[in-house]
Formats: C-alpha cells, sequence, structure tokens
C-alpha cells in the first residue's frame, strides 16, 4: 500500500514538472485545428479597444494570397492562428515571456520598445521594412510610409527596424454632433448677434474654432478655455449634461485629457519635455494671483527638471479644475467606481434619443469600436432604429480649446497607449513567411481593409479612398479630416533617462502631484479642495532630486 | 539466531527503503525551494548591486541603494509605510483580536454559531475577485442607496471618497482575512483537553476566565505563528489595492507591497535594479524585526509548565 501511495506522489510531482520550461500553447483555444499541409504562424492580438476582427480579416486574405505558395519542404500556403488575448498579448507583461512564447507575431500596445530590442527579443525587420512593396503594386517601402517622428524613435542608432504601430490612438472629448445641432451649441462667426456668441439657426455661420481657420473640422467648437466654460454653461441652462465619463476608469481617461490638453499647449515642442533637449519659454517661475510668470530656459538632460516646471501643465490642470469645481460632470457616474467605460458609452449613444442628452464624453479614438463590440450600438437600434445605429448617430472628437494666451493655431494630438506590431526572434526559423506577412499587414491593400474594419486611423501614412470615406461614419469621417488638419505627435524617446524611467514618464505616472506629492490623480485632489496651482508647484521636480535619479544617465 | 539475521536484514533493507521514500519525497520541495525562493532571492541580491544599460547588466556596488535611500525620503514613500504599518497594525490587534474572539464563540457552540462559521468562512471560499466586485458595488451603489432612502443623504459611494477609502479597505482586509484564521484558532480551541476546561468550571471560573487563563494559553503557539507570519508579511501585504483599483490605486493608499507589485509590472528593465534594492533594504528591516517578535512571544508565552 505505502508503494502504491509512494508511486502515485511520485507520478503527481512529475506531472507538476511538466510546467517547466517549453514553450507557451494555446490553453484558450484547444478547438484550433491545424492543417498539416499547410505552413503555421502564430499571431497573439491584444483584444480590447479596437478588437482582433481585423487581424482575422486580415490573416484570411494572406492565406488566400499565398495559398499556392510552398515556405516549408512537403507543404503549400500557410495557415495564420490568430489568438485575441487581453492579457498575454500586452506589452507590460510580455517582455517576462516573449523569449519562451511559441507566439512568432504580437499585435500588442504599451510596449517598452527599447528594452525589446536589447534585450534581443525581436526580429530584426530592417530588409523587410525598408524593401518597396513592388509584390503589391507599390513602389513605397513600410519606411517610406512611417511617419517622421515614429520613424525617428522606433529606428535604432546602427537603422535597425523591429517593429511598425499597426494603428493610432488619441484619446480626448468626443462630442454628441447631434445634441450639439439640436441644443445649437456651436458658436457664431457673429458674436454680436445677441445670443451670447450661439448659433440662432445651423444655417448661421460658424466661428473658426481653435485653429482660426473657418472651413475646417472644428468651426464652432469652443476656441479657449473660456469658451469651452461658457460652452458647458449653456449645456447646463438647456438641459444638457455636459460632461461624462467612465467612473471606474476616471483616473485613466482624466489622466489622458489632462496629457492631451498638455501636449496642445505645447504644439509639437511637446516631446520636448521627454527628450529633455531644447529651448523653451514657458518654464514657471512663480505667480501672479493665479497667473504664471513665465521664462525662458534650455532643455538639458542634466536641466530636465525644468520641463516638470512648464506652463502646460499648470493650464491642463486649471481646466480640469474648472469642470470638477463648476459641477460641468455628470453626477451619474463619473465618481462611481462600478459605472464602466461601456456603460458611459451606452449612456452617451442613447442619452440624445431618450432625452438625458450628454455633451460630452472623456474617452478615446477607440471608444467607437468598444461600443461596438459591447453591443451599445445595436442595442441602441433595436430600441430607436436607424436614428440609434452606428450610421445613424454622429460624434467627433473636439479639437481642444486653447490655453490663455495662446494664439489660434492647428490642435496637437499626443499618440497614446504605443501600439506595435512585433516578431519573436526566437521564430527564425519562420523568416521567410513573417516578412511576407508583416510586409502584407502594411500594404496600402490590407490599410484599406483596416478602415473597411474598424474605421480607425492606420499607424502609418495612408489616404483612404472616396468609396471608403463614403462608407465611414460621421465619427470615422471626422477623425481621418481630424488628423489631415491637426499635428499628432508620438510622445515616446530614445533618450537614456527616458528609457530608464519609462514607467515614470507614462501618462498613468506622470502627473504626480499636490502637496507633498500625495496625489497622482488631479481629479481626486481637486474633489478634495486642492487648487491647480497647489497640484501644479507639487509636481515640481527639484535640481536635487533630478541629479539624484538620473545622473548616472546623464552624459558630461 | 537465524531468525534475528534474517530480521536484521529485513530491518536494514525496510530502513533504506524508507530513506530512499523520504529522498524522492523531499527532492521536489527542496528543489523547488532551491530555486524558486533561495535562486531567485539570490538572482535580487545581485540584481540590486547592479544598472542596466543597452541590454547589458553592469555591477555598479551600493548605487541603487544610495538612490532608494534618497527616495524613501520623499514624503508619498514615507506614507507608503505608514499605511504598511497601520495596514499591519490593524490587521494585529483589531482583526487578529476579533479573530480569537469569533473562534471561541464557534468552539463554545453558542447561539448562530453555525451560521456564523459560514458567513465569516465565506470570503474565503469566493474569489478574491468575485469578492470586491460584490463589495465594491455594495459600497458604490448599496450604501449611498441605503443612505439616501432611509435618511435623504446623498453622497459618493464609500471608495470613491478619498476620506472613506482608506477605512473601508481596512473594513475589507478584516472581514475577509477572518476565514483562514477562524479556522485555524477552532482548530487550535477543538484540541484543548475537555477535562481542564471541566477543571476549570469546577473551580467557578466563568466564560472570561476560561478564555483567558485556559483558551489562549493553549491556543498560543497557532497565535504566535500567525503574528510572526504576519509581521513577515508586513511589507509584502497589497491591502487588496489591485483587486479593487488594478493599477490605478490612489497613491495616498497605497501599500509598500502594492507599491513594488505595481511597479514591477510597469517597470522597464532598467528600473529592476533599483527596485531589487528597496526589496533588499525593505528585507533588512522586516527580517530581523520578524526573528526578533517570534523570539520575545516564544519567551514571554505560557511555560508547558
Amino acid at each position: 500500500m505505502k508503494r502504491i501511495i509512494a508511486a502515485v506522489l511520485a507520478f503527481a510531482c512529475v506531472i507538476v514538472l511538466t510546467a517547466c520550461g517549453g514553450r507557451v500553447s494555446n490553453v484558450n483555444n484547444p478547438q484550433e485545428q491545424i492543417d498539416t499541409t499547410k505552413s503555421q504562424i502564430i499571431v497573439e492580438v491584444f483584444d480590447a479597444g479596437y478588437g482582433s476582427a481585423w487581424v482575422s480579416s486580415l490573416a484570411e486574405a494572406f492565406e488566400q494570397k499565398y495559398a499556392d505558395k510552398v515556405f516549408e519542404e512537403g507543404k503549400m500556403g500557410v495557415q495564420v492562428l490568430v489568438r485575441p488575448n487581453i492579457t498575454t498579448a500586452n506589452g507590460e507583461s510580455l517582455i517576462s515571456y516573449i523569449n519562451k512564447s511559441e507566439t512568432d507575431v504580437y499585435v500588442t500596445q504599451a510596449v517598452a520598445y527599447y528594452d525589446f530590442v536589447n534585450s534581443g527579443y525581436l526580429m530584426d525587420l530592417t530588409e523587410a521594412y525598408t524593401t518597396p512593396l513592388t509584390e503589391y503594386g507599390e513602389n513605397k517601402s513600410v519606411l517610406d510610409k512611417m511617419y517622421e517622428d515614429t520613424k525617428e524613435y522606433l529606428l535604432t542608432d546602427d537603422g535597425k527596424l523591429y517593429g511598425v504601430p499597426p494603428l493610432q490612438s488619441y484619446e480626448g472629448i468626443i462630442y454628441d454632433v447631434d445634441v450639439f445641432e439640436s441644443y445649437l451649441l456651436y458658436f457664431a462667426a457673429d458674436v454680436d448677434n445677441g445670443n451670447d456668441g450661439f448659433i440662432l439657426s445651423m444655417e448661421d455661420s460658424l466661428a473658426a474654432g481653435p485653429d482660426g481657420v473657418q472651413g475646417t473640422v472644428d468651426d464652432g467648437l469652443p476656441a479657449t478655455y473660456d469658451d469651452f466654460y461658457r460652452l458647458c454653461e449653456r449645456m447646463q441652462q438647456v438641459g444638457v449634461e455636459p460632461i461624462l465619463w467612465s467612473g471606474e476608469y476616471s483616473k485613466l481617461q482624466t489622466l489622458y485629457l489632462l496629457t492631451a490638453l498638455r501636449a496642445n499647449y505645447s504644439g509639437t515642442d511637446f516631446i520636448n519635455s521627454f527628450s529633455f533637449e531644447g529651448n523653451v519659454d514657458d518654464v514657471v517661475t512663480g505667480f501672479n494671483g493665479n497667473e504664471p510668470i513665465l521664462t525662458e530656459a534650455t532643455l538639458t538632460p542634466a536641466t530636465g527638471y525644468l520641463s516638470t516646471k512648464q506652463a502646460g501643465w499648470y493650464y491642463a490642470l486649471e481646466f480640469v479644475e474648472r469642470i470638477i469645481d463648476s459641477k460641468y460632470y455628470s453626477s451619474k457616474g463619473c465618481f462611481d467606481l462600478t459605472y464602466s467605460h461601456t456603460n458611459a458609452q451606452r449612456d452617451f449613444i442613447e442619452g440624445y434619443l431618450k432625452n438625458e442628452p450628454y455633451g460630452m464624453l472623456v474617452d478615446g479614438t477607440w471608444w467607437e469600436n468598444e461600443a461596438t463590440k459591447s453591443g451599445a450600438f445595436a442595442k441602441s437600434e433595436t430600441t430607436y432604429g436607424e436614428a440609434g445605429s452606428k450610421n445613424g448617430r454622429r460624434f467627433g472628437l473636439m479639437p481642444l480649446p486653447k490655453a490663455p494666451g495662446q494664439d489660434a493655431s492647428p490642435a496637437t494630438i499626443p499618440l497614446v497607449t504605443d501600439p506595435m506590431v512585433v516578431v519573436n526572434a526566437n521564430s527564425e526559423s519562420k523568416r521567410e513567411i513573417l516578412e511576407h506577412f508583416v510586409r502584407y499587414m502594411f500594404c496600402d491593400e490590407s490599410l484599406r481593409r483596416f478602415t473597411q474594419e474598424t474605421g480607425m486611423l492606420t499607424g502609418i501614412e495612408y489616404t483612404p479612398s472616396e468609396e471608403d470615406y463614403a462608407n465611414m461614419s460621421y465619427y470615422q469621417k471626422q477623425l481621418w479630416q481630424l488628423r489631415a488638419e491637426s499635428n499628432p505627435v508620438f510622445i515616446s524617446n530614445k533618450g537614456s533617462i527616458y528609457s530608464y524611467a519609462y514607467s515614470t514618464f507614462r501618462i498613468d505616472a506622470a502627473w504626480v502631484g499636490g502637496p507633498n506629492g500625495m496625489y497622482d490623480n488631479p481629479v481626486s485632489a481637486f474633489k478634495d479642495g486642492i487648487s491647480a496651482r497647489e497640484y501644479f508647484e507639487g509636481m515640481a521636480v527639484s535640481e536635487e532630486a533630478w541629479l539624484g535619479k538620473y545622473s548616472s544617465y546623464i552624459e558630461n | 539466531m537465524r531468525k534475528i539475521r534474517i530480521g536484521n536484514a529485513s530491518c536494514g533493507k525496510r530502513s533504506l527503503n524508507a530513506k530512499v521514500f523520504y529522498c524522492v519525497m523531499l527532492a521536489f520541495p527542496v528543489l523547488q525551494f532551491l530555486i524558486c525562493y533561495l535562486g531567485v532571492n539570490l538572482n535580487s541580491i545581485l540584481l540590486s548591486l547592479k544598472r542596466y544599460d543597452a541590454g547589458v547588466y553592469q555591477y555598479v556596488g551600493l548605487t541603487n541603494f544610495k538612490m532608494v535611500l534618497d527616495e524613501l525620503q520623499m514624503p508619498y514613500m514615507k506614507n507608503m509605510i505608514i499605511n504598511s504599518l497601520t495596514v499591519y497594525g490593524v490587521n494585529l490587534f483589531v482583526g487578529l483580536s476579533f479573530c480569537v474572539v469569533f473562534s471561541y464563540y464557534i468552539y463554545k457552540k453558542s447561539v448562530g454559531h453555525e451560521f456564523f462559521k459560514f458567513i465569516l468562512f465565506l470570503p474565503s471560499i469566493i474569489s478574491a475577485i468575485v469578492m470586491a466586485i460584490l463589495f465594491k458595488y455594495f459600497t458604490e451603489r448599496g450604501v449611498p442607496a441605503m443612505l439616501e432612502g432611509i435618511f435623504g443623504i446623498t453622497r459618493t459611494g464609500l471608495l470613491g471618497d478619498s476620506q472613506t477609502r482608506f477605512p473601508t479597505l481596512l473594513f475589507y482586509m478584516i472581514f475577509t482575512g477572518f476565514g483562514a484564521n477562524i479556522l485555524l484558532f477552532s482548530g487550535a480551541m477543538s484540541g484543548i483537553n475537555e477535562s481542564l476546561v471541566d477543571a476549570a468550571k469546577i473551580d467557578g471560573a466563568n466564560s472570561f476566565q476560561e478564555f483567558f487563563h485556559i483558551t489562549i494559553p493553549m491556543i498560543y503557539p497557532t497565535l504566535t505563528t500567525l503574528i510572526v507570519v504576519s509581521t513577515a508579511g508586513i511589507f509584502i501585504n497589497q491591502f487588496s489595492l489591485f483587486n479593487f483599483f488594478g493599477t490605478s490605486a490612489a497613491i495616498s493608499d497605497y501599500t509598500v507591497g502594492y507599491y513594488f507589485y505595481k511597479s514591477s509590472k510597469a517597470a522597464t528593465l532598467a528600473e529592476y535594479p533599483r527596485l531589487a534594492a528597496m526589496g533588499v533594504l525593505f528585507t533588512l528591516v522586516s527580517a530581523p524585526v520578524t526573528l526578533l517578535l517570534k523570539r520575545v512571544l516564544e519567551k514571554i508565552g505560557p511555560s508547558d509548565t
């Protein structure tokens, strides 16, 4: 009996050892059928926001295109195994196990790119990305189609490229066009029309908006912070709840909004706050009442602490402080930890149709895809018909207003979430297939498919066809138009300080402030009675603290 | 004689078999200890002495420790340590005390003891995340609805309000901490010799006197173990912050354990040495304190005589 028990226990122990080593397999889909007549590649997709349906469509098209190609002896064609995953495909966790993973391609986000590169975890795809896409009828390479600031960050010092962003994400304020039109909430070109600057009818000429140019996507929208506050007050007067956000994610979403305001203040110079180089003219040395006193300074890695004293941070805080103090936010769910982002999206979509309108929603450009995936649009369409459908409702991403003292100019929009397509260095034996796959992913044919599936902005340069543009929802069209008229800015940097302390400079960590630095959520601080000025002053990093932390990364 | 010789040979073979059996049984846990505890911690100590630069870790001596000591002067770091100590103190003096009292109540089979056992053990059976979600809905929707319906008071939920958040989390920690501890204490109390209790009753001891003079001394080893384990985990306790808030907990609520988890999750490879150094420093504090406390508790505890 003892021997039997011993044998069973020993066997149990051995079974446990099977968890050690080996490569991660697809435990999420045991039904996955492998076609042994074809070569396989595995693609894991971070399945949030934009979802993974577009990758599945891409995979299907790729399989059809190369159905007759022999990549491996004895096999013809490729089978692309798409595995949506919100946990293992997240860049933050990925670094821990990518070198043990059997996945070949990751469509992920939140990637500390140079950690992966320096650790040798990513396949060098320089040749694949720099050779023109002639097999798809194009004379440009993927690199040629990348935006300059993205290219500058992702190309290593020795000219190698390991990853390309598949899409662009913005975060900010989504406004309800139907509500704005019904309640005449646009600003009029004729400010003396006797209606406090708002239009009297939709036939009135609209004000130029924040960019100061008429005929652009921001016409009629608040041009300045004061305009925005007046808009919120007008909304309250006419029975519209001005602003809504998810209480469950209030910290993250309002931090994204603050960062968007911050970037909009500095324009494309915003990147200086992360590269710690360049001349700036907005370092706050004190206050005159609530007006910051500004001075010029030169940012270097040694004086990088001055970037924490730039006025853009203060004005962004002041904007959100006013929203909290004046209660422009919805009391329904903005501070309810159980009020999720999909709840907020659903209420935002249906609010206008059930006479409980919301004017604006704080969220990211991915919100429409999330609302589609959660069924919010489908439910709205079922209840309210075509008027409640995704193509029936009209929304837009609001170019943010200008801070006091700023001139009218095109919006500057920071790119967030760091989306990336990378290939596992362990998959060298499948290099030929993988190079074909990533090249196909970024050819115009695939970008077109991506646009058709999601309507969202591609990570590299692409102009949708007129037909595709006509088929987009109002929101998607507005987004493309906004990108063409604004300045998206990539806010990562490959300098040594930023690379070392990437997690400190990330959006969700860069806003630590308040008295004694005891807040990391300005909205919460404002609710506790802390002022924007107090919060801003608590954000400042001293020279001593800066050098204490980063001196090893400052080259003499 | 022949029988004894055969008996000796049999004993010798059985002894060898037993030794082989024990070695085989212990091999895996020992290997696991060596790799997953000793190896990992040794690696952490070595990491704390390094700096990461462009893919390479280089030894830089105590630079990271100096950086960490400077960082620990920051107000939010001090607050974090205070929070960890507060959580430990409340867990010890309030949570553990109530645990012992409730265990005694259940041990004495007082009125409703089965019901209390079920309710107090329920949080240990339900998944921690599910429990957190249920509690969140209760505090964010249930409590405001009750306050408005009964007293006409409108307020935000307890976790959404910075004034009530920390005390609410303390309550949650105490409530959900009962289950396993009550099981341990009840088990220890069940092992008390009944004749001792009967003798005390004959001598006129009431329930309070029995509790303090018989029950507590008899479960003292279990109590000591729990206090020591709790002390060892002072700087590991995440206070359920991740269950409620993910990585978005308010910085004013951070405990050292939560800070380590959140920071490690988001850290670049270059930040690991600093975190490793911080971990070593906190261990240098908590380890001797734990050992000292264990010694003191063993010394002041009731003797066997």
